[in-house]
């Protein structure tokens, strides 16, 4: 069961929910949050990725990484319902939003056909008697090499009140054009009281806190992981404090190619360029006076491929008179071969990154 | 160990009512799920550690550049009580950046609508803060201020965090002299409003 928050400063639960409310000392981090239920991989092309039957958890993370390079259709059925039964609305590039009721499935596109490697991370709440609502959001890499990818940002639903999910399903209906080998789908899951048990599937690989003003922040050497997730806590010095992304020290502007929106609105791309300099790595999207900026990565870091990421930011000056800006970005870093085994944020000139500034990375194959 | 995601707290709104809270103990990431259910549109925003003063700013887009409004020295932060609609349930996804002595930096997802493959959802992204910089973030309340209209039964809140691991003992943020009803045992315990339970007999 769960707390139950009652009038007049009551709680209500279990006598080991009692105790987990009690003053400790941590020994060990208490394997309770997502862990791998399933997962399928490509080994030759195909016209659909099934999972199968996992089983059902409360909260859903879904994984998507699908080489698209011959241009599929992609559309997520749960359950094996190809019935009327999903609505979706999305948007694609900052355009205005598209909306689609009474659907056979969600269309996870930016309309049309997957172009190149696709990189889409879904979250799910999965209770039985409620329709399960999907946040997505998601990366097409376009074209290989100095292309600016595409973004795309989905709020769907299957009106299903009767069931948790418990089988996912990427299906291609064009013709001739599979998701190619080696495309993947890792489904996440936990339970609101998922037992201590098991192993998380995000594990730490690096925790790095600044102590004294720096010119970047950056994870130092990681073990290569096919997943990453970066949370990033910058506290700018300066009015200079524009950031750009660097992977395993590649500075090339060349190397990299992005887009981003800012405020959800001026949409813009630079491809093998970089505004902040031509030795300044990947540009993030944002470049104006900030004190404190919060950033969230997800990274595809597959090898062989080019390496796929979406961040999301915010970022104030300090006083709750000063509302929060929002950046949303996607991009790529080139190269191909190996992984991502240092990240780093940098900015475009001095050490402007304040003392206390933060970055933590998570991954999992 | 590495450190980890870890689940902090889980609760059920055990009634209809205008506000819905969870505590937790203190981490420097937290990533919350709220799943709200309503009969009317409910205006469930936001508030830290039972701040109400005006010390929340925000930036909110509706259904992409369908609507964008800022607010500043706010009592609250917008979920989706600024505008809200439909019917049916909605899910708000928060990521938060918990240190001590800096503002908490907010991102949040919603997803919204009425029910029924025939009504699209709404979709809402919004960058928020809560100025503070004294605390960490132990409590989150849902509170309707505006429409009357009630967070339903059965709505949940889920927490997960992520910190370092500790070797100093760390305590829930919880006012002295709550009680805690032991639905397995009966019995029946008092928070000191530091660091233990005591029995009631």
């Amino acid at each position: 069961m769960a707390i139950k928050h009652l009038a007049g400063d009551r709680l209500q639960g279990t006598a080991a929910e009692r105790a987990a409310l009690s003053g400790n000392t941590l020994g060990s981090i208490a394997q309770t949050s997502w862990k791998e239920l399933d997962r399928v991989t490509l080994g030759s092309a195909a016209d659909v990725l099934d999972t199968g039957t996992f089983a059902a958890k409360d909260n859903l993370m879904i994984l998507l990484w699908v080489d698209a390079s011959t241009a599929p259709y992609g559309n997520i059925t749960f359950n094996g319902d190809t019935g009327s039964n999903y609505a979706r609305r999305y948007c694609s590039n900052g355009a205005s939003d598209t909306t689609h009721t009474s659907q056979s499935g969600i269309d996870i596109s930016s309309g049309g056909a997957m172009n190149h490697d696709y990189f889409v991370v879904l979250t799910i709440r999965n209770t039985a008697s409620a329709e399960k609502l999907v946040i997505c959001h998601s990366l097409e890499q376009d074209a290989t090499g100095a292309t600016s990818p595409n973004r795309v940002e989905i709020a769907a639903k299957w009106a299903n009140t009767a069931n948790q999910i418990t089988r996912v399903e990427l299906t291609n209906s064009r013709s001739g054009h599979d998701f190619a080998s080696g495309s993947e789908m890792v489904i996440l899951g936990c339970d609101d009281d998922e037992a201590d048990s098991g192993t998380n599937f995000w594990q730490e690989l690096s925790n790095t806190t600044t102590t004294v003003a720096a010119n970047n922040i950056n994870s130092g050497t990681i073990t290569a992981k096919k997943y990453l997730m970066v949370d990033c806590h910058i506290i700018p010095t300066t009015n200079d404090s524009n950031t750009t992304i660097i992977c395993n020290g590649d500075t090339a502007q060349g190397s990299y190619s992005m887009r981003r929106s800012y405020d959800g609105g001026n949409e813009s791309t630079y491809a093998g360029t970089n505004p902040i300099g031509s030795t300044a790595g990947m540009y993030t999207g944002f470049g104006e006076n900030r004190t404190n900026l919060l950033m969230n990565t997800m990274i595809a870091n597959v090898s062989g491929k080019e390496k796929l990421m979406f961040w999301h930011m915010s970022h104030a000056l300090d006083g709750a008179t000063n509302e929060p800006h929002r950046t949303e970005g996607v991009g790529k870093w080139h190269t191909t071969s190996g992984q991502i085994t240092n990240f780093k944020i940098q900015t475009s000139t001095g050490s402007h990154y304040g003392a206390n500034s933060r970055m933590r990375v998570w991954g999992s194959d | 160990m590495a450190s980890s995601w870890e689940r902090l707290a889980f609760v059920t709104q055990a009634s209809d009512a205008s506000t819905f809270s969870v505590t937790f103990t203190a981490k420097e990431h937290l990533r919350v799920v709220f799943h709200g259910f309503q009969s009317t549109p409910v205006e469930p925003d936001i508030r830290f550690n039972d701040d109400d003063d005006d010390n929340y700013a925000g930036r909110l887009s509706i259904n992409g550049t369908g609507y964008l409004m800022t607010y500043d020295d706010n009592d609250r932060i917008y979920n989706y009580g600024y505008s809200p609609s439909g019917t049916g349930e909605a899910i708000t996804n928060m990521e938060i950046i918990n240190v001590l002595n800096e503002e908490k930096m907010v991102l949040i997802d919603n997803n919204m609508g009425s029910v029924g493959a025939g009504n699209v959802p709404t979709r809402r992204e919004n960058t928020s803060k809560w100025a503070n910089t004294s605390e960490q973030v132990t409590k989150i309340t849902f509170v309707d201020l505006g429409s009357g209209a009630l967070i339903k039964a059965g709505s949940t809140i889920t927490v997960w965090g992520a910190d370092d691991q500790s070797s100093t003992p760390f305590y829930p943020n919880i006012p002295n002299g709550t009680l805690f009803e032991e639905s397995d045992t009966g019995k029946i315990y008092m928070w000191d409003g530091t660091s233990a339970w005591n029995e009631m007999t």
